[in-house]
C-alpha cells in the first residue's frame, strides 16, 4: 500500500479508435504528480477512466487495472469511487451555473452523510479560498473564470478526498491566477492530499509537481522526477516552447512572412 | 395588542447577537392564523369596511411583530439554514399567513356599493389557484428544478382521480384514505415512467412522456367504461373525520361535516397544498434538492461528485408525480365530476405556462404563476362586462374565450421578454430593492 493510485497497463478505446495504450501511472500517498501532453494525447480519457465516467462518452477499458489504496476500482461506479476518496475537478470547471457558490460547494459533499462534518469542511474550504466567502450567495455562473475554478477545486475538496484529480486547471485562465491556483494545490498537497494534475501548461506543472509523465497519442513517452524533466531538452522542445531556439525560429517565421 | 410592548428596542447595531425565546418567535404567526377569530369577535363594528380597516391595521402590526422577533446571531451557522429566519422573511410570511386565512372571509362578506366587486364568484378561482399551485409546484420540481421535461403529468392527475374513484367509490372507503393511496400510487408509477428519463434527455424525453400520456389515457377510458359507464364519475363530498370536530369554526350537523361549499374546500385545499409545498421547499433546500439541480445543470459533473444521477432522476419523478396525483385526487373531488375527456395534454401545457410565467426556480413561481393563470381571465371577464367603454365593444363579448386566450398569450410573451425569471424573479427584485432602500434610510437615520 505504498501507492495511493496505481494504474497498470491501461488501454482504453472509443469504439474502434484506441485512446490509451498500455499506460502505467503511479501516484504515491500524498504525492504530487502531473501528466503532460498536447491536445488529443489522452489526458482527459485517462482521468475519466479513473473516475469511472468513461461510459458517458461511450468509451471502454480494454485491458489493464486501476488500483486505489490496493483495491481495484476499475469496475466500480463513480459514486463509490468518490466515496472511496478520489475527487475530480473536471475540465472546463463544469460548475452548476444556476446554483449559488455555497450550494455548489455543498453539492461537492453529496457523497457524505455527516452534516456537522460537512459544515466543518465548508469552513475549511472558505479558509483556503478567502475570496469565496463574500461571493457565497452569488450565482456560480456569474463569477470570473478564476473564481469559478476556485469553486470547482473547493467543490472537489468538499468530498474530503485523499486524491485530488485536476483536469486542465489552467484552461482559459490568466497566468497569474494559474500560479495562485497551483500554489493552493501545493498547500492542499502539504495537508496530505495526493494530487494528480493533468496539464497542457508544462512549465507550471513541472515547477509544482514532484513527478511527471508525458502522454503522446495515448502512450507514456517520458516519465521522471519533475526537476529532471524540466532540464530535459526534449521536454523543453516539445512542451515549453523550444527553449533557446526561439529567437531563431522567430526570425525564420519573419523571413517566411516577408517573402 | 399587549404583545406590542415586548418588541425589542435595540433595532440599531446590526452585528449584535439577539436571542428570542421560541414562544415569542411563534407568537406572531399564531396571531396571524387566529386573526379571523380576533376580527370576528369585534362585534361593535357597524359596517364591513370598518372590519377591513381593523384587519389592515392588524396585518401591519403582525408584520412588524414578526419582524422585530427575528433572531440574529452571525456566528451561528444553524440559524442561517433555517427557513424564514431574517426579519423581512418573517414579516412577509406572517403577513402572507394572515392574508391567506383572511381570503375566505373577505370573499364571503357583503360589501357596500363602492366595493361591491363580485367577490363570491372569485371563490372558485381561489380554490383552483390553490390546487393548481400544488400541481404546478410539483411539476416545477421535475421540469424546472431537475430539468426533466415530462409531459405525462396529466396522466398522474388521472391516476390520482382513478385512485379516488376506486378507493372512495367502488371500495367505499373514506376520502382521507384516498389521498395517501393516491400519493403512493403516483410515486410508484412516477418512478416507473421515469425510467425512460435515465436514457433520454430534453426533447426526446418529452416525446417519450407524451407516449406515456396517451398509453395511460387509454387505460383511463377503459377503466371509466368498465366501472362507471360513459357518463363519467360523480364524486360525493368528503366528510371531515370526527376527531377534527373540535377545531374552531366547525359545527357538525348530525355528527357529519361535509366539505361541500367553496368556503370549506378552501381550508382543505389550503392545508394540503401548504403541507405539500413546504415539503417541496425543504426537499429543494436539502442534499437531495441540490442533487436535482446538479443533475439539471451538468449531469457529468454531478456524477463526478458522487451523485447517483439515475436515483436522483427517479426520486424527482416519484416525488413530483406523487404530489400531482394527490392534487388530481383533490381536484376530482372538488370538481365533483370527471369524464372521459377530463385529462388532456392541454393540462400539462397549463402547468407549463404556470411555471414559465411564474418562474422556473423554486416553488414561489408556481404560486405566482397560478395566480396569474386563473385570476387574469376572471379579471378580463369583469372588465368586459362592467367597464363602461369596454362592455360596449361587441367584439369582445362575442369572442370572449378567444380574446382571453390572446391577451393571456401576449402577457406571457411580455413577461418572458421582460423578465425571463418570471413573476417570482420580478417579486424578488422588487423586494430586494425595497429592502435596500429601507436599510439605506435606516443607515442614514443612524448617522
Amino acid at each position: 500500500m505504498s501507492n495511493a493510485l496505481s494504474i497498470d497497463e491501461l488501454s482504453v478505446s472509443y469504439g474502434p479508435i484506441p485512446a490509451l495504450k498500455n499506460v502505467s501511472i503511479e501516484v504515491p500517498n500524498g504525492g504530487f504528480v502531473s501528466v503532460l501532453g498536447a491536445n488529443g494525447a489522452g489526458k482527459t480519457t485517462l482521468v475519466r477512466t479513473i473516475s469511472g465516467v468513461l461510459y458517458l462518452q461511450k468509451g471502454k477499458r480494454t485491458s489493464g487495472s486501476i488500483k486505489f489504496g490496493g483495491e481495484d476500482i476499475s469496475k466500480l461506479k463513480s459514486r463509490s469511487i468518490v466515496r472511496g476518496g478520489i475527487a475530480h475537478v473536471p475540465e472546463g470547471r463544469m460548475l452548476f451555473p444556476h446554483l449559488t457558490v455555497d450550494e455548489n460547494l455543498r453539492c461537492g459533499a453529496a457523497s457524505r452523510r455527516d452534516t456537522s462534518g460537512i459544515s466543518e469542511t465548508l469552513s475549511e474550504v472558505f479558509d483556503l479560498f478567502p475570496q469565496l466567502p463574500p461571493l457565497q450567495h452569488q450565482q456560480a455562473g456569474l463569477l470570473s473564470g478564476g473564481e469559478q475554478q476556485m469553486v470547482a477545486v473547493g467543490r472537489a475538496l468538499m468530498a474530503k478526498p485523499s486524491l485530488l484529480i485536476c483536469d486542465e486547471l489552467s484552461l482559459g485562465l490568466a497566468p497569474l491566477i494559474v500560479r495562485d491556483l497551483f500554489l493552493l494545490l501545493d498547500r492542499i498537497n502539504q495537508e496530505g492530499v495526493a494530487v494528480l494534475a493533468i496539464e497542457q501548461n508544462a512549465r507550471i506543472a513541472l515547477r509544482h509537481s514532484k513527478y511527471a509523465y508525458a502522454l503522446e497519442v495515448g502512450e507514456v513517452v517520458l516519465e521522471g522526477p519533475s526537476a529532471e524533466l524540466r532540464e530535459n531538452q526534449e521536454v523543453q522542445d516539445l512542451y515549453m516552447g523550444g527553449g533557446g531556439d526561439i529567437r531563431e525560429a522567430y526570425t525564420a517565421i519573419r523571413r517566411e512572412v516577408n517573402r | 395588542m399587549s404583545e406590542m410592548t415586548i418588541t425589542d428596542t435595540s433595532t440599531s447595531g446590526s452585528s449584535s447577537v439577539k436571542r428570542v425565546p421560541a414562544s415569542l418567535r411563534v407568537l406572531p404567526f399564531l396571531v396571524a392564523l387566529a386573526s379571523p377569530l380576533i376580527l370576528d369577535n369585534i362585534s361593535w363594528n357597524p359596517f364591513a369596511g370598518w372590519k377591513i380597516l381593523v384587519g389592515f391595521i392588524l396585518l401591519i402590526v403582525v408584520g412588524k411583530f414578526a419582524w422585530s422577533t427575528a433572531e440574529r446571531d452571525p456566528d451561528n451557522p444553524r440559524l442561517a439554514l433555517k427557513l424564514w429566519h431574517r426579519p423581512d422573511q418573517r414579516a412577509l410570511t406572517a403577513m402572507t399567513c394572515m392574508g391567506l386565512v383572511a381570503i375566505p372571509f373577505i370573499l364571503g362578506t357583503d360589501f357596500d356599493p363602492p366595493m361591491d366587486f363580485p367577490w363570491a364568484s372569485w371563490f372558485r378561482i381561489v380554490n383552483y389557484i390553490v390546487l393548481f399551485a400544488l400541481g404546478a409546484g410539483a411539476f416545477n420540481l421535475l421540469a424546472g428544478y431537475t430539468g426533466q421535461l415530462s409531459m405525462a403529468h396529466a396522466a398522474f392527475l388521472m391516476i390520482g382521480t382513478m385512485v379516488g374513484a376506486h378507493v372512495g367509490l367502488i371500495w367505499g372507503q373514506s376520502f382521507w384514505l384516498c389521498l395517501p393511496i393516491a400519493a403512493v400510487a403516483g410515486a410508484a408509477l412516477g418512478a416507473l415512467f421515469g425510467i425512460p428519463a435515465l436514457r433520454l434527455r430534453g426533447l426526446y424525453l418529452m416525446l417519450a412522456t407524451i407516449g406515456v400520456h396517451f398509453i395511460v389515457l387509454l387505460g383511463w377510458k377503459e377503466y371509466l367504461v368498465h366501472y362507471f359507464g360513459f357518463g363519467g364519475v360523480r364524486f360525493n363530498a368528503p366528510n371531515l373525520p370526527s376527531w377534527l370536530h373540535w377545531v374552531p369554526g366547525i359545527n357538525p350537523e348530525d355528527g357529519e361535516f361535509l366539505i361541500n361549499t367553496q368556503f370549506r374546500w378552501f381550508w382543505l385545499n389550503l392545508t394540503i397544498t401548504t403541507i405539500c409545498l413546504l415539503f417541496l421547499v425543504n426537499v429543494i433546500r436539502s442534499r437531495e434538492g441540490r442533487a436535482f439541480a446538479a443533475v439539471r445543470d451538468r449531469d457529468i459533473s454531478a456524477t463526478l461528485l458522487g451523485i447517483n444521477v439515475a436515483r436522483s432522476k427517479l426520486v424527482a419523478f416519484a416525488l413530483s408525480s406523487a404530489m400531482v396525483s394527490v392534487s388530481g385526487c383533490l381536484l376530482s373531488y372538488y370538481n365533483r365530476a370527471r369524464s372521459e375527456d377530463s385529462f388532456n395534454l392541454e393540462q400539462v401545457l397549463d402547468y407549463g405556462i404556470i411555471i414559465v410565467v411564474g418562474g422556473f426556480m423554486g416553488i414561489q413561481g408556481a404560486i405566482f404563476g397560478s395566480v396569474f393563470f386563473f385570476a387574469l381571465p376572471m379579471y378580463f371577464e369583469w372588465m368586459r362586462e362592467e367597464l363602461p367603454f369596454i362592455s360596449d365593444i361587441d367584439f369582445f363579448s362575442r369572442y370572449a374565450g378567444e380574446v382571453d386566450l390572446a391577451i393571456r398569450g401576449i402577457l406571457v410573451v411580455v413577461v418572458l421578454v421582460w423578465r425571463p425569471d418570471g413573476l417570482a424573479g420580478l417579486w424578488q427584485a422588487a423586494k430586494n430593492r425595497l429592502l435596500r432602500q429601507f436599510q439605506n434610510s435606516q443607515a442614514g437615520a443612524a448617522q
